[in-house]
């Protein structure tokens, strides 16, 4: 067969060009640490590595959310824990006032309940991060409005009334929030509720339990005319069975406080079992990203040592494709 | 005797000179392209009748022998089309691909899973205004981003028309001059057989030139003169031929603009609307019409379009869930109808694609809650990071989806028109190697022959010189 000038050229070329091609991915693959520089590459690895790269983000914006939400919880947690002390507290003032063999300056013990109240009160309108805790999604200071009789703009505010023959205190408690549910994405596809509401708290309203309080003081600090009960006189019988139902109220409230504070850890503990899978999660999508996309590089630099012999021994060849002529042996 | 001595070595002489010219040639155009080598063909010239018997009476070399194979040329015009229709296919996908930007860490599909993201990050975080910006940001992102990718690839079909019409006007330009060439060579048939084959050699390299535009098919007629049909349509006929002119047409009903290619007569009329089979012209009307098409109806893949429909899901889908939410600062228990994008209620496109400046100006407006005067109320944004994984929020698809089947096609098509070049590239050099084999010059067999009519051309200058002292032998007898 004949072989023509210009085949042993072109041949020549066509693989040269292959070669120094093959050299130049190797090193592209190298220098960047990245396997695919084209969508024609390896198309499914490149639109794989993106698909894992965004679930990567999204899980990263849900590690966000559940960190944020876990400061939320726990604050919670510890709010309604100091709650539940108070009612505590004031169920041991009863207990105290309940006793009749000994005289007690009832209303000096009013008015350490009336100050668990406003304890209560403020730990109510305790916020996290600038977000009240209890007020429903009424989250923020201006959500909460102040009118007449209230004074300020948060979400439970005691007010002094005038006093009446039912409530000689005057005393009532005003909720300005609402009973709606603050959910938030701690995964693609489940949400969690972050928030504890008034109602579940307190009660009916937002507020039957701290009336219950009032209630308590109420009878405490005042006697059946109305007037403050003087010191070392003990409560009448009605008086008594009275503050006993309180009592039981205050009792019951305090049970369903600990409930929600366990349902509350129960949160935590769902977040924090969460972000430990979305953490292994991510860790596994980083190595599946990986294989996809980086480059091995013991791979790589094998594969260019091997194409760069390959172009050496190319160019040798070339130069002797030069040399092997009969003009170059002619005188 | 003595005097056609002198003339069977002056045939001699001048056919070995004519092989050293032949040969000459065939060395001098050794690396031009389309040349086939040729050979002096020699032949006894008639004998004499002398003194009772028959003597030669030389050679003559008047007879021009072409390898060329039309079999070869045929393949391999059919090779160049298919060749070119790939270098055609990878050159506008490739610019497709630098105008996606893709792979990277910053495209399209990073973009809209980090807007989505951040109304994620801002459901969780209703009354923060770093989160609110961080949403106005990321959607800006995208919004650039469509916008880069609709005037990316409307540039790109810009530049493929323009390149549309070079290529016209240089298939008019090869028909015109391969016409011209059948003329000079009907002319002068029969009279100057190598410049005839010459001719043909650089007609056929305008062919294999004509091949890069369309499928090509070739017939001989009597006179030398040879037919060209794109794909079966005439573009030359012996010395005429008939333009090609683009023409683009608008449909009323879609605004779709579409190319098509159609023949004229000597006037310019359009005279029939032509397909070129193959090439680079079919494939860049392909890319043109279909691929860079956004208003594309013709059902074929079209990124440009694709990509609008994307944004065109994403601006409504995120419009119907905030035109019922309220900003921060809203009252009452009526919605503002404040559309997060816009232009609302008219269909956005990646084009047009904007954040509503009403939000842009004051991130307080992002209509994140269902009801007034609640900042922990995120209804409205979880319904909108929710569109992350709805996996009918368009072709049954999530947007993260549809973005990497649409990644998935373009990457395909780059591959295939890649492959495809890669071995129409094989094929092609192996055509052109094969009929090299035939019509090819071998610099080592030029210079065998060079060295044989050389020394035939010494030989003969000795007979020449011989017969001379022979005659002068004779002239000197009578001193």
């Amino acid at each position: 067969m004949r072989v023509s000038t210009n085949s042993i050229y072109r041949d020549y070329q066509r693989n040269l060009n292959d070669s120094q091609f093959k050299v130049n991915k190797e090193n592209l693959r190298i220098s960047s640490g990245k396997k695919n520089h084209s969508i024609a590459e390896n198309t499914a690895d490149v639109v794989d590595a993106d698909l894992f790269r965004n679930k990567i983000s999204r899980n990263e914006s849900f590690l966000n959310n559940i960190g944020s939400n876990l400061d939320r919880l726990q604050q919670t947690d510890t709010t309604l824990r100091e709650i539940s002390d108070k009612m505590q507290e004031i169920r041991d003032y009863v207990v105290d006032v309940s006793k009749t063999s000994t005289g007690y300056n009832h209303f000096a013990i009013a008015q350490s309940i009336k100050g668990a109240l406003e304890d209560i009160v403020t730990l109510a309108n305790s916020d996290n991060n600038g977000a009240y805790l209890f007020s429903g999604n009424m989250t923020s200071p201006k959500d909460i409005k102040n009118a007449n009789p209230t004074l300020n703009n948060l979400p439970f505010e005691i007010i002094q009334g005038t006093a009446t023959p039912t409530n000689p205190s005057g005393l009532s408690i005003v909720y300005k929030g609402n009973n709606e549910d603050i959910n938030v994405n701690i995964t693609d596809k489940s949400q969690e509720r972050v928030n504890t509401k008034a109602e579940e708290i307190f009660g009916a309203g937002g507020t039957e339990a701290l009336q219950k309080i009032i209630d308590i003081y109420n009878v405490v600090a005042f006697d059946q005319s109305g007037a403050q009960r003087p010191a070392r006189t003990l409560l009448n019988s009605d008086e008594l069975a009275e503050l006993n139902t309180l009592q039981k109220d205050i009792a019951d409230k305090y049970d369903e406080m600990n409930i929600l504070a366990a349902v509350n850890g129960s949160k935590i503990n769902r977040l924090e079992s969460t972000r430990n899978f979305l953490l292994d999660e991510n860790l596994r999508l980083d190595e599946y990203r990986s294989i996809k996309e980086d480059t091995d590089i013991a791979e790589s630099a094998m594969n260019l040592k091997k194409e760069e012999n390959i172009l050496q021994f190319a160019l040798q060849v070339g130069s002797r494709i030069n040399q092997l002529n009969l003009f170059q042996f002619l005188s | 005797m003595s005097f056609s001595t002198l003339q069977i070595g002056k045939s001699a002489l001048l056919a070995q000179r004519y092989g050293l010219e032949v040969v000459s040639n065939n060395i001098s155009n050794a690396n031009t392209e389309g040349y086939s080598r040729k050979r002096a063909d020699m032949t006894t010239a008639n004998s004499k009748y002398e003194a009772g018997n028959f003597v030669g009476t030389g050679v003559i070399a008047d007879q021009l022998k072409s390898f060329r194979e039309e079999f070869f040329d045929k393949e391999i015009r059919n090779s160049i089309t298919r060749n070119a229709g790939y270098e055609a296919d990878q050159e506008i996908l490739t610019r497709i691909e630098g105008v996606l930007g893709e792979p990277s860490e910053t495209g399209l599909n990073n973009l809209i899973s980090d807007f989505f993201i951040s109304w994620d990050e801002l459901s969780s975080n209703p009354d923060k205004s770093a989160y609110r910006q961080k949403v106005v940001s990321s959607a800006r992102s995208m919004t650039d981003k469509f916008h880069q990718l609709a005037e990316g690839f409307e540039e790109a079909r810009i530049d493929v028309l323009s390149k549309l019409k070079d290529n016209v006007s240089e298939v008019n330009n090869l028909a015109q001059r391969i016409a011209d060439i059948n003329s000079r060579i009907a002319d002068n048939h029969s009279s100057a057989i190598e410049g005839d084959l010459n001719m043909a050699d650089e007609r056929e390299v305008l062919i294999e030139k004509l091949a890069e535009y369309g499928k090509m098919n070739v017939s001989q007629n009597d006179d030398g003169t040879v037919n060209v049909y794109m794909n079966g349509v005439n573009l030359v006929t012996g010395k005429s031929l008939n333009e090609l002119k683009l023409v683009e047409t608008t449909n009323g009903t879609t605004n779709e603009r579409t190319i098509g290619l159609y023949t004229t007569d000597k006037q310019g009329n359009v005279i029939n609307k032509i397909n070129p089979g193959a090439g680079k012209i079919e494939a860049q009307m392909k890319h043109y019409n279909e691929t860079l098409d956004k208003d594309d109806t013709s059902g074929n893949f079209s990124i440009a379009k694709s990509i609008n429909e994307l944004a065109k899901e994403i601006a409504a889908n995120v419009n119907m869930a905030s035109v019922a939410g309220f900003g921060l600062n809203d009252t009452g228990a009526i919605p503002p109808g404040r559309s997060f994008f816009v232009p609302y209620p008219t269909d956005a496109d990646a084009l047009s694609i904007q954040v509503n400046a009403v939000i842009l100006n004051d991130t307080d407006n992002i209509p994140l809650s269902s009801v007034a005067g609640e900042s922990g109320n995120n209804q409205i944004g979880l319904q909108i990071a929710a569109l992350a994984d709805d996996i009918n929020f368009i072709n049954n698809r999530t947007p993260g989806e549809y973005y990497a089947d649409l990644l998935s096609k373009a990457g395909n098509m780059l591959s295939d028109s890649q492959t495809g070049l890669k071995n129409s590239t094989m094929v092609l050099d192996q055509m052109k190697n094969q009929r090299d084999t035939i019509i090819g010059v071998n610099l080592d067999e030029e210079a065998v022959n060079l060295i044989k009519f050389q020394r035939s051309f010494e030989a003969a200058s000795r007979v020449v010189n011989m017969a001379d002292e022979v005659l002068g032998t004779i002239v000197n007898l009578g001193r």
